[in-house]
C-alpha cells in the first residue's frame, strides 16, 4: 500500500521524512522516505494504521482491507514526547481467518510464554506441534505434526528453507526461541510458491527486524539445571531506506546432571554460538534483503564416568560416550522490484547458500554428514486487488544438494549420498468467484537429476459462510528426498545395527483436509472455535523399523498414512483472563516388512491439551498449561530375554508448565516458572544402562520426559 | 449443528441479563488506540462484565451489573483517566495527562 507524509505550511504540502508508519498490533512497518513516501504491506483485514514522528501528534488511521493506495497523511505539531505504542491485547496465538489455509501466527506472547531457548522449544503450550526427546542421551528431539514427523513440515526462515538435510530435524533447534518475531504453522501441504517438500504442514519463522531507529534487546535465561543461555541483538537503522539487525547467542550446558541414577547424564553438556546479520533495502519498488548466519554448536553425552578429553579409541574402549557436532554456514539474498511502485505486482528472487558439517561419534559408530546445498527460486505476481477476483503467482526454482553421509558402525560402513539437481516452474492461481469463496489452485513441475520429472498439484478451498464462520478444504501432494541417517542419527544411541536397503529412493505423499472455524460470544466475551481433519496417504515413505530389537532398519514402502482430527476452544471468559482448551485424535500407521500395515510406535492416540492465561492490570502475567499424552504403542521387545523386556504400551501421563512473568515499566520483563511442575518422568528411559556395550543397550525407547522438574529464570530487556 | 451449539449459547446470556446485567452504550470522547485502552481499563473493575469502545463512533459499550455498580461511577472513573463522556467532563488537570496523540479536544468541533 502506498503512501506519503506531509506537513502542511499555508496549504502547501511539505513531505516529511523519517516518519514511523506501522500497522497497530503488528511488528509490519517502515519509514517514511526523502519525499515522504512509503509502501508498507497491505493490510488482510481492516487495519489502524499508525504514523509517528518526534515533535508531531501520532496518526491511527483505520484502513479498509486491501487498499492500495491513501491520500497523504498530514501531520500536526504536538509536544516533544514520541507517541509510546500499547500493544493491543493481541491473542499469542492467532488462527487465521483471511488465510486460504488453516493457520495459526505464534506471536510474542506465546513465544515468551516458553521456558526456553530455541524455536523448537517454542511450541510447549501450543497443541499443533509437539516436540518431545527421541532418546535418552543424545538430546535429539522429535517433532510430531498431525501424526506425522516433523521433516514433513519443512521450517523455513520468512520463505526461504532452512531446514533441508542436515538440519532437517534438528533446524528448529538451531534458531534461538528470542530471534524470532513470530512463527506461522500450515496444516497441509503449503503454497506451490514455496517449494514441493511440505506434505503435512508449514512452519515459517519470522525473525526480528528493525522498526524504528536502533536498538539493543538483550534475553538471559538460566534453569535449575544449569542451562544457560544469552541473546543480544542490536538493531540499526542506517538511513529511511536501510536498516540491519545484528543477533548474536551464546549458551552452554555446563552441569554433569544423573537424578535418576542410571551412569547415564540425563542431558547433553554443550554450547552452542551462533549469529546472524541481516540488512534490508526498502524503497518506492524495490525491496532486498541479505543476511548471513554462522553457528556452531556441540554436544556430548552419555555415560557420568566417559572422559570427553582423552582420545576416543581410548575413552571409548571402556565407557559409553557421545558428541554431536554441527558448523553450519549460510546466507540468502532476497530482491524484488515493485512494479510501478504497486504492490501487487512483483518480480522477485531469492537466494540461498548453506555448507553444513555435522560429525559425531556415538559409542563405538561415528557418522560424518557434509552438505553443500544452494537454491534460487523466482517469483513472478500478479494480482488484481481492486476487484480482488484473482492473483496469479508463477516462477522457477532450482534446488542443488551435494549431501553425503556415513556411518561407521561396528562391522560395516553405510554411505548414502546423493548429489542432486532439482528444477522446475511452478503456477499459482487464487481465485475469487464469488463474495466470501477463495480457491487457489497451484502445482509444480519439477525435474530431478535422480528421480526424473515429477509434479505436486495442490488445491486450496476456503468458503467464509458467515464472517464468523469459515470452511477450508484442500488436497495436495509433497514430494522429499529423505536422509536416511542424518535423519535418524538418535538411533545410534543404542546397540541396534541400522540396516539400510541401500537404494535411495523418493517420499512421496497426498494430504487432504477439512476445517471448520466458528467465531462465538458467550457473555459477551470472544471465543472462538475450530475443528480439524486431515489424512495423509503415503505413496512412497521411508520406514524406521525398530520392531526387531537388534535392528534399526531403514527401508522404503507404499501405503502408509496418518489421520487425524484436532478440536480446539479459545475464550476470554473475562478481560485479561482466557483460556484454551483443545483435544486431538492421531491414527497414523505404516507398512513393515515382516508386520505390513501397523501403528506406528511413540504416537499416543489421544492427545489433551488446557491452557490458561491471567494478567493483571499492574503487568503481571500468569500462565499454566496441562498437557495429557495418551497411550503410544511401543516398539517389539518379545526378542528379547524378559529382564530386558519393555510393556508393549505406555502409560498416559501430563506434563504441566507454569509461569509467572511480570513486565517493568523500562521495557523490561522477568519470569520465573517450572516445567514439568507434577515431576513426571519415565522410570527408565535407558535398557541395560549398566551394561552399553551389551547387545540390549537401548536409550531410543523414550516415550515420556526424561527429567523431572525444572526451575528456570528468564529475563528480556529492550534498550 | 452448529445451530444445536448455540442454543445453550444462548440460554446462558438470557441467564446472564436476569442475573441483573445491564447494556448500555453512551459516547466518550477519545481520538486512538491508546485512548482505547485507557477508557476500557478505567472501567474494568468489579461488577464490570464487558466494555468495548468504538474508536469511529465513540460510542462505549458497557455490560455491568447495577447492583455492583453505578453508571454514574463509570463516568466518574473514565473522567478520572481523562476522557469525557455525554454525561459529565473530565477535569482539566486530568485531561492534561492524557497523552499527547489523545489530545481529543482539540479536534473537537462542538
Amino acid at each position: 500500500m502506498l503512501g506519503k507524509v506531509v506537513t502542511l505550511d499555508d496549504g502547501a504540502e511539505i513531505p516529511v521524512m523519517g516518519a514511523n508508519i506501522w500497522w497497530e498490533g503488528t511488528s509490519i512497518g517502515t519509514t517514511s522516505g526523502k519525499d515522504g513516501g512509503f509502501a508498507i504491506p497491505i493490510p488482510s483485514d481492516t487495519g489502524i494504521l499508525n504514523v509517528a514522528l518526534v515533535g508531531y501528534q501520532g496518526v491511527h488511521q483505520p484502513i479498509q482491507g486491501r487498499t492500495k493506495k491513501i491520500p497523504a497523511i498530514v501531520l500536526q505539531e504536538g509536544d516533544m514526547l514520541q507517541e509510546i505504542v500499547l500493544r493491543d491485547p493481541i491473542k499469542s496465538t492467532e488462527l487465521s481467518k483471511r488465510s486460504v489455509s488453516l493457520s495459526y501466527t505464534i506471536n510474542q506472547g506465546e513465544l515468551r510464554k516458553a521456558a526456553c531457548c530455541n524455536v523448537a522449544e517454542s511450541f510447549e503450550t501450543n497443541a499443533a506441534v509437539d516436540v518431545s526427546f527421541s532418546d535418552a542421551i543424545t538430546g535429539a528431539k522429535r517433532i510430531e505434526m498431525m501424526g506425522l514427523s516433523g521433516v514433513y513440515a519443512p521450517a523455513q526462515t520468512e520463505n526461504i528453507p532452512f531446514a533441508r538435510a542436515t538440519s532437517s530435524l534438528s533446524g528448529m533447534s538451531l534458531i534461538p526461541g528470542p530471534w524470532a518475531q513470530s512463527i506461522h504453522v500450515s496444516k497441509g501441504v503449503g503454497s506451490v510458491v514455496n517449494g514441493f517438500e511440505s506434505i503435512s504442514g508449514l512452519l515459517d519463522i519470522e525473525l526480528k527486524s528493525p522498526m524504528n531507529d536502533s536498538g539493543f534487546a538483550v534475553n538471559a535465561f538460566l534453569n535449575s539445571g544449569g542451562r544457560n543461555e544469552l541473546n543480544l541483538s542490536h538493531v540499526v537503522r542506517l538511513n529511511p531506506v536501510i536498516s540491519g539487525a545484528n543477533l548474536i547467542h551464546a549458551s552452554s550446558n555446563p552441569v554433569r546432571w544423573n537424578v535418576n541414577g542410571n551412569g547415564f547424564l540425563d542431558m547433553p553438556l554443550g554450547h552452542q554460538l551462533n549469529a546472524m546479520s541481516r540488512w534490508r533495502l526498502e524503497t518506492y519498488s524495490w525491496r532486498a534483503q541479505l543476511a548471513l548466519h554462522a553457528l556452531r554448536d556441540q554436544r556430548n553425552a552419555g555415560e557420568v564416568a566417559y572422559d570427553f578429553k582423552a582420545p576416543f579409541e581410548e575413552a571409548s574402549a571402556t565407557r559409553w560416550g557421545m558428541e554431536h557436532a554441527n558448523e553450519r554456514l549460510s546466507g540468502f539474498g532476497k530482491v524484488a522490484y515493485l512494479f510501478d511502485g504497486v504492490r501487487e505486482r512483483s518480480l522477485g528472487l531469492i537466494l540461498q547458500a548453506v555448507a553444513h558439517q555435522q560429525g559425531g561419534y556415538y559409542g563405538l559408530r561415528t557418522l560424518d554428514v557434509m552438505q553443500r546445498s544452494s537454491h534460487a527460486n523466482l517469483i513472478y505476481q500478479d494480482g488484481n486487488s481492486l476487484t480482488d477476483t484473482w492473483i496469479l503467482k508463477a516462477g522457477g526454482s532450482w534446488y542443488a544438494d551435494s549431501i553425503s553421509s556415513q556411518l561407521t558402525q561396528w562391522t560395516d560402513t553405510i554411505k548414502v549420498s546423493r548429489n542432486e539437481r532439482i528444477a522446475g516452474a511452478f503456477l499459482e492461481y487464487t481465485w475469487k468467484p464469488i463474495d466470501r469463496i477463495n480457491l487457489i489452485f497451484g502445482g509444480r513441475a519439477d525435474y530431478s537429476t535422480l528421480f526424473g520429472w515429477f509434479t505436486t498439484p495442490r488445491v486450496h478451498f476456503r468458503w467464509a459462510l458467515t464472517d464468523e464462520t469459515i470452511l477450508r478444504a484442500h488436497v495436495g501432494s509433497g514430494q522429499r528426498t529423505p536422509n536416511p541417517l542424518i535423519e535418524n542419527y538418535s538411533g545410534l544411541a543404542s546397540s541396534r545395527t541400522f540396516l539400510w536397503e541401500g537404494l535411495l529412493q523418493r517420499e512421496r505423499a497426498w494430504n487432504a483436509g477439512l476445517s471448520l472455524q466458528q467465531d462465538f460470544r458467550l457473555n459477551y466475551h470472544p471465543g472462538s472455535f475450530v475443528f480439524d481433519a486431515f489424512y495423509t496417504w503415503f505413496q512412497q515413505q521411508l520406514v524406521v523399523d525398530v520392531d526387531h530389537v537388534d535392528a534399526y532398519s531403514l527401508y522404503f514402502t507404499s501405503g502408509g498414512y496418518a489421520r487425524g482430527l484436532m478440536a480446539q476452544v479459545d475464550y476470554e471468559i473475562r478481560k485479561r483472563w482466557s483460556v484454551r482448551g483443545a483435544y486431538k485424535y492421531l491414527d497414523a500407521k505404516s507398512v513393515y516388512a515382516s508386520s505390513g500395515l501397523r501403528t506406528n510406535p511413540m504416537i499416543p492416540t489421544h492427545r489433551g491439551f488446557l491452557n490458561m492465561n491471567y494478567s493483571t492490570k499492574n503487568e503481571w502475567d500468569f500462565d499454566a498449561t496441562w498437557n495429557l499424552f495418551g497411550q503410544k504403542r511401543l516398539p517389539d521387545s518379545q526378542e528379547n530375554p524378559t529382564a530386558y523386556q519393555w510393556e508393549e504400551r505406555s502409560p498416559s501421563f501430563s506434563m504441566v508448565h507454569a509461569q509467572i512473568r511480570k513486565s517493568l515499566p523500562s521495557g523490561a520483563s522477568i519470569a520465573l516458572g517450572v516445567e514439568n511442575a507434577l515431576s513426571v518422568r519415565q522410570d527408565n528411559p535407558i535398557i541395560d544402562a549398566a551394561n552399553p556395550s551389551s547387545e540390549y543397550f537401548d536409550a531410543t525407547v523414550v516415550w515420556g520426559p526424561i527429567f523431572g522438574r525444572m526451575a528456570y529464570l528468564r529475563f528480556d530487556y529492550v534498550f | 449443528m452448529r445451530i444445536l451449539l448455540l442454543v445453550p449459547f444462548l440460554l446462558l446470556t438470557k441467564w446472564g441479563l436476569a442475573q441483573n446485567k445491564v447494556e448500555h452504550t453512551f459516547w466518550v470522547d477519545g481520538i486512538c488506540g491508546m485512548c482505547e485502552e485507557r477508557i476500557e481499563s478505567a472501567i474494568d473493575v468489579s461488577g464490570v462484565v464487558y466494555s468495548d469502545w468504538d474508536r469511529e463512533t465513540k460510542k462505549l459499550f458497557v455490560v455491568y451489573k447495577p447492583a455492583k455498580i453505578e453508571e454514574s461511577e463509570l463516568h466518574r472513573l473514565i473522567n478520572a483517566v481523562g476522557h469525557d463522556t455525554e454525561a459529565s467532563k473530565a477535569s482539566e488537570e486530568a485531561y492534561s495527562k492524557v497523552h499527547s496523540c489523545c489530545k481529543y479536544r482539540e479536534d473537537d468541533t462542538h
